[in-house]
């Protein structure tokens, strides 16, 4: 079964346009979304939640779309970039007025995790930065969700809570019919945990797949500058020059090893240099 | 539809705290001062909680933010904006009640000659009239923009307040014309509080227009 | 069942996973029919993907080492040790000629050469 299914899906906010002809998460599953600032990946998140209106197409999620069908919402556990719980109210407020609405609501794994990351019983406004998203995962979380999804969890965590997240997250997917779409710019995040990869340009998907199939896709060579040559040059999606040599990610792995052979080193790129690199830097 | 109601009251409770109390002690020192002279206050003090109602909880936690909760409830959209009305119809009875029951007791020490049952009349009238304008506008367009929208509605329900007080003050010369004045701004409030299921309607459509996206801007960040 | 997983190697993450269970069945760490961890736990509990532990387990299944039963997870491949084991005689007997050819053609004694060999074995038990 399919986690997400979008089809034609358009949002335009006149100067700024994300369109979607097809795009296919498959359930059971990690998606990391990546992407620079501006790309789209939250208005596209948006819209599959039915958060803001489409222009046009459709955006399904498990079985239905967001928007039209109340059931599903109970299926779909989300943490926005900024949390949106009223900043007036405390934690413990925010969990009695909404676990109530949900039939799965785990609370042994939210007092668990309100123990773990010492989220304390304060105002919304109170909690750091970092709580106040963590809470918002403990929400997401404890509701029992079908599908996670997850826009810039990490931002603002420090390193032990991030890892803590990242295991509980693991936690999550041992079970067969989970699935999360996780986006993020901390792609480290990403590197170890995720099965597909989405990634956004200018309102735009530019690949998706299997991650280790796109990134296997591409070759990072590194070798010196003298290599770099106005014929040699057309190989590259994006290279960077440097005093003492060059790094550069190719989208033609074959046609570069032949160019280059034995003088060059080759490695698979990071998701980190994929994103820096398809930007096309030279 | 009771954990709805619980959450509204939660919510309002949170945002407004100690400060309705207050608005009421100091509406009911000014009432000991002023006396019957002040039929703006009469009419004018369950608007501003009424409004504060509406405006506390959604202005506070900035518009946008807020709606991705009501947005993701696993409750039909238009399920969570009845409750919404049903709790600030709540609020806006009690207000309503009060001040009668202050214009009451007033009446019985002999201190105002108004029907207190028109000045409940004029005071859900005005609060349900502007609710129903009010609460499609605030969704459409968020509490940022729509407060442009506001001041009108302020504008014409304050219209309407000082019609009402015209009344008012034409039924108490008259009491023959006060039994009309009576009914007729019981009346009003029942009609407009008739047509708030109307308004129910219309709110949940423009809100699902505008989504939390209230500013109309592309959310850039990611 | 131990999996360690050095995310710094060159070598592909379901490569290291599966040469890591084919040394434990080999050697009996994992005995015939033992149960292994499903696809997903493993994936948790070694911090790899889930499609990574799935590729790792299809291989050694259709290498035969391990076979999934519907609904019971993985298990150690019952029939295949002796025979695995085999293959890996066979393997090594193989390679062990053309060292031996190697050592003829450059004159190298069975002593030089059996000295060499522990050497070298004693350098892979480190």
């Amino acid at each position: 079964m399919l986690a997400v299914q979008v089809q034609d899906l358009k949002k335009d906010y006149g100067g700024f346009v994300v369109k979607i002809p097809r795009l296919e998460l498959p359930e059971g599953y990690v998606t990391g979304l990546v992407g620079k600032n501006g790309s789209g990946k939250t208005t596209l998140i948006r819209m599959l939640l039915g958060l803001i209106p489409k222009t046009s197409g459709t955006a399904k999620l498990l079985d239905g779309e967001m928007g039209q069908n109340p059931a599903l919402r109970s299926q779909v556990g989300f943490v926005s970039e900024t949390p949106y719980f009223l900043p007036t109210l405390t934690t413990g407020q925010v969990h009695d007025t909404l676990s109530p609405f949900y039939a799965d609501w785990d609370e042994a794994l939210y007092q668990q995790m309100m123990q773990d990351f010492e989220v304390p019983n304060i105002r919304i406004k109170q909690l750091s930065k970092g709580q106040s998203k963590i809470f918002t995962f403990i929400m997401a979380l404890c509701c029992c969700p079908r599908l996670l999804i997850l826009d810039e969890p990490t931002a603002n965590l420090d390193p032990s809570a991030r890892h803590k997240l990242i295991g509980y997250l693991r936690r999550f997917m041992e079970e067969e019919e989970h699935t999360v779409l996780y986006s993020t710019h901390i792609t480290g995040d990403l590197e170890d945990i995720c099965d597909y990869l989405v990634g956004m340009e200018h309102g735009q998907v530019l690949y998706s797949g299997e991650k280790d199939a796109i990134l296997d896709s591409y070759l990072m060579v590194q070798g010196p500058v003298q290599l770099l040559t106005p014929d040699t040059l057309g190989v590259f999606c994006g290279v960077e020059r440097s005093g003492v040599g060059f790094t550069g990610l190719t989208d033609r792995p074959e046609e570069a090893r032949a160019l280059f052979g034995r003088e060059a080193q080759y490695r698979r790129p990071t998701i980190e240099e994929l994103i820096v690199y398809r930007e096309g830097v030279r | 539809m009771k954990q709805l109601l619980l959450r509204e009251w939660v919510q309002y409770k949170s945002a407004t705290g100690w400060s309705m109390l207050w608005i009421w002690v100091i509406y009911l020192i000014a009432f000991i001062i002023g006396g019957s002279n002040m039929l703006f206050m009469l009419l004018y003090l369950p608007v501003i909680m009424g409004y504060s109602v509406m405006l506390n909880i959604r202005q506070q936690g900035e518009a946008v933010r807020q709606g991705s909760e009501d947005f993701l409830l696993p409750v039909p959209l238009g399920r969570v904006i009845r409750a919404r009305y049903l709790f600030i119809f709540g609020v806006f009875l009690l207000s309503s009640v009060l001040v009668t029951g202050v214009v009451a007791v007033g009446r019985l020490l002999g201190d105002i000659s108004i029907d207190p049952l028109m000045v409940f009349g004029s005071c859900m009238g005005i609060n349900g009239i502007m609710l129903d304008i009010s609460m499609p506008l605030l969704y459409r367009w968020g509490a940022a923009r729509s407060r442009i929208y506001m001041i009108l509605v302020l504008a014409v329900s304050a219209s309407v307040g000082a019609m009402a007080s015209i009344m008012l003050e034409f039924g108490m010369g008259q009491t023959g014309h006060g039994l009309s004045a009576n009914v007729g701004c019981l009346a009003g409030a029942v009609l407009a509080w008739c047509l708030s299921p109307l308004s129910v309607c219309w709110t949940v459509k423009m809100y699902r227009k505008g989504g939390v996206d209230h500013e109309k801007k592309p959310i850039l960040e990611g | 069942m131990t999996v360690l997983i050095n995310q710094s190697s060159p070598t592909p993450l379901y490569e290291q996973i599966t040469a890591q269970i084919k040394r434990q069945i080999i050697d009996g760490t994992l005995p015939q029919g033992a149960p292994l961890p499903s696809i997903r736990a493993l994936a948790a509990q070694a911090s790899v993907s889930i499609i990574t532990t799935k590729r790792a387990y299809e291989e050694l299944e259709r290498e035969g080492y391990i076979q999934t039963l519907p609904g019971r997870g993985s298990i150690v491949s019952a029939q295949n040790r002796q025979r695995l084991m085999e293959l890996h005689l066979r393997e090594m007997e193989g390679l062990l000629e053309r060292a031996v050819a190697a050592a003829k053609t450059a004159g190298i004694g069975r002593e030089e050469l059996l000295e060499t060999l522990s050497i070298l074995y004693g350098e892979e038990e480190k």
